[in-house]
């Protein structure tokens, strides 16, 4: 496991896998708080609205502002942990999978070394974002409780796994990084857009209304107790993580 | 030892194995025949677990494949046709890599990288990342790679392929020393070489074993009485183009003194090729003989 896990943080920085998440999730992470305080100052400088327009915009809010982050997290921050993660399984065997499996490799060592770095970088990665973008909200929008972020933090940090097992099990599914990517997308998508509609309120449907419902500082309606989507986001994450060690036995023979 | 009893294997409606049978006695250096696309790599990759086989049975070092497929792993050293590494590890990272995947302690693992590197004579290159190597060095650092270790076995898939002369010395030159203390089974095409490292011999042809054995039994069974005759003359340039057109019939007559006759009797190469052309005549009146078949049958019909 250790071998696996300094291989894969060395791969992560040589090939500056760390670059495009930290600057994405920076970028989204600030951008939220800036835009949110300028956006009256950018529709008022706009040329080409009729004279006379008139645009009531209600100021944002800190929770508006931080749920923003998150919901530029969910978008343009999980394409970024596609491009990076679609190719690290797919990718390596398309490059030394004679290599690879021709060594007792322990596939379960090989999976979890893989999602830990990727999940730990593409964890500090939001993290930073989030906490940067609470201090540009604390300083131009209003003051946080700060207590109410981490508890939102984690939470999100707990989702992320959740997508970053779904990558990594379409990377081993098939032997193109780019295929794997669009299965990835694919399946995150119904999960966000077609899950609620059968199942609201649970699982990662649930996830992100409990982030939210944090933010506002509401208190949780849900017919279940709170912990229910925490907890079977954390065992769909396993259950991911899980398929990809029978997957990849089998594509040791088949590759 | 490798065994291999009763293989077959079907890549979707190709048969590219044919109830291969063959063995390598221990501590036995093997070359493996064939020509292109014959089935060599196929028979080593599923020597090393790459692949399954869709009937028969394996046994590497008393080991079954079907049952002790990680143990075997621990056992064979591989190189395979194309050796592949990680461009962004330098050669030192890499074989320190593969140490530690063969079950190497990791304090011991440099010392066995660093010892393998002197092994291939890379030990210059150490630090240089993998993707800024040559052909040849790549493959010298894929003959480390399936060193380290220390496996009993080596399964080595066309090792000399990418080397300069010099290197394909240096490289059988190892294997000499190496066959000493470890089953070799390697494929190549450069007959010559296979002749003088290897004890023994295994032909594939179109996914079936044609010959199989110890080297000189091989040679001598094979009943050849035709003898190859290499003369050298010493003669004036002038009279080389006379001796050229007139060599088979008036080589006596003309006066040229003979410094030195070599009489070579029959070698891997011819004996190659005679393997070969019978396999491939057997195949052409198999074909006639079922041609003729079917013609019988519509004519019944």
């Amino acid at each position: 496991m250790a071998t696996w896990f300094a291989k894969e943080v060395q791969e992560m920085v040589r090939l500056g896998r760390w670059i495009p998440l930290v600057a994405v999730y920076l970028f989204l992470g600030i951008s939220q708080p800036i835009t949110a305080k300028l956006m009256p100052a950018i529709l008022s400088s706009a040329t080409n609205l009729p004279e006379g327009t008139v645009i009531h915009i209600p100021p944002a809010t800190v929770d508006q502002v931080l749920y923003g982050i998150i919901g530029q997290y969910n978008q343009l921050g999980v394409i970024a942990l596609i491009l990076v993660g679609m190719g690290m399984i797919a990718g390596e065997r398309k490059l030394v999978g004679e290599w690879l499996w021709s060594k007792p490799v322990k596939i379960l060592h090989y999976v979890l070394a893989k999602y830990s770095v990727f999940f730990l970088v593409a964890a500090l990665a939001s993290m930073l974002g989030l906490g940067l973008g609470t201090y540009y909200t604390s300083q131009l929008i209003g003051p946080v409780t700060w207590n109410v972020l981490w508890q939102a933090a984690l939470l999100y940090v707990v989702y992320q796994a959740f997508l970053i097992s779904v990558i990594l099990l379409a990377s081993a599914l098939v032997t193109s990084a780019s295929l794997a990517g669009g299965v990835a997308l694919i399946i995150i998508v119904l999960v966000n857009v077609l899950l609620p509609m059968f199942w609201p309120g649970h699982f990662v449907a649930g996830l992100l209304d409990l982030i939210q419902g944090i933010f506002s500082q509401t208190a949780w309606t849900g017919s279940m107790p709170a912990w229910e989507p925490i907890v079977t986001t954390l065992m769909g994450t396993a259950l991911l993580i899980g398929l990809q060690i029978p997957l990849l036995v089998w594509r040791r023979t088949n590759d | 030892m490798i065994e291999c009893k009763a293989v077959s294997m079907k890549f979707g409606a190709f048969k590219a194995l044919d109830n291969v049978s063959f063995r390598v006695p221990s501590k036995n250096c093997y070359g493996f025949l064939g020509q292109n696309g014959a089935g060599k790599t196929t028979i080593l990759r599923m020597l090393v677990g790459l692949l399954r086989p869709n009937e028969g049975e394996i046994f590497v070092a008393g080991h079954s494949l079907l049952t002790e497929r990680e143990q075997v792993k621990r056992l064979c050293g591989y190189l395979p046709q194309r050796p592949e590494f990680y461009p962004w590890l330098s050669g030192e990272e890499f074989l320190r890599l593969s140490a530690e995947l063969v079950g190497v302690p990791v304090r011991q693992a440099k010392t066995a990288a660093s010892k393998y590197l002197g092994t291939v004579g890379l030990t210059e290159f150490a630090r240089r990342r993998v993707g800024k190597y040559s052909g040849g060095m790549q493959q010298r650092l894929g003959l480390a790679a399936a060193l380290i270790g220390e496996p009993p076995v080596l399964l080595l898939d066309e090792p000399v392929s990418a080397l300069d002369p010099q290197g394909r010395d240096e490289m059988f030159s190892l294997l000499k020393d190496l066959k000493r203390e470890k089953t070799i089974f390697l494929s190549s095409h450069i007959l010559h070489d296979i002749e003088q490292v290897c004890d023994g011999v295994v032909i594939i042809h179109k996914g079936k074993i044609r010959a199989q054995g110890a080297l000189p039994e091989l040679l001598k069974q094979s009943g050849e009485t035709d003898v190859g005759t290499q003369v050298h003359f010493e003669v004036n340039s002038s009279l080389v183009n006379r001796l050229q057109t007139e060599f088979s019939r008036a080589m006596q007559g003309i006066g040229i003194p003979v410094s030195k006759v070599v009489w070579q009797e029959q070698g891997l190469e011819q004996y190659f090729h005679k393997v070969v052309k019978q396999a491939e005549e057997e195949q052409k009146q198999n074909t006639r003989s079922d041609q003729g078949g079917t013609a019988d049958g519509n004519m019944v019909r």
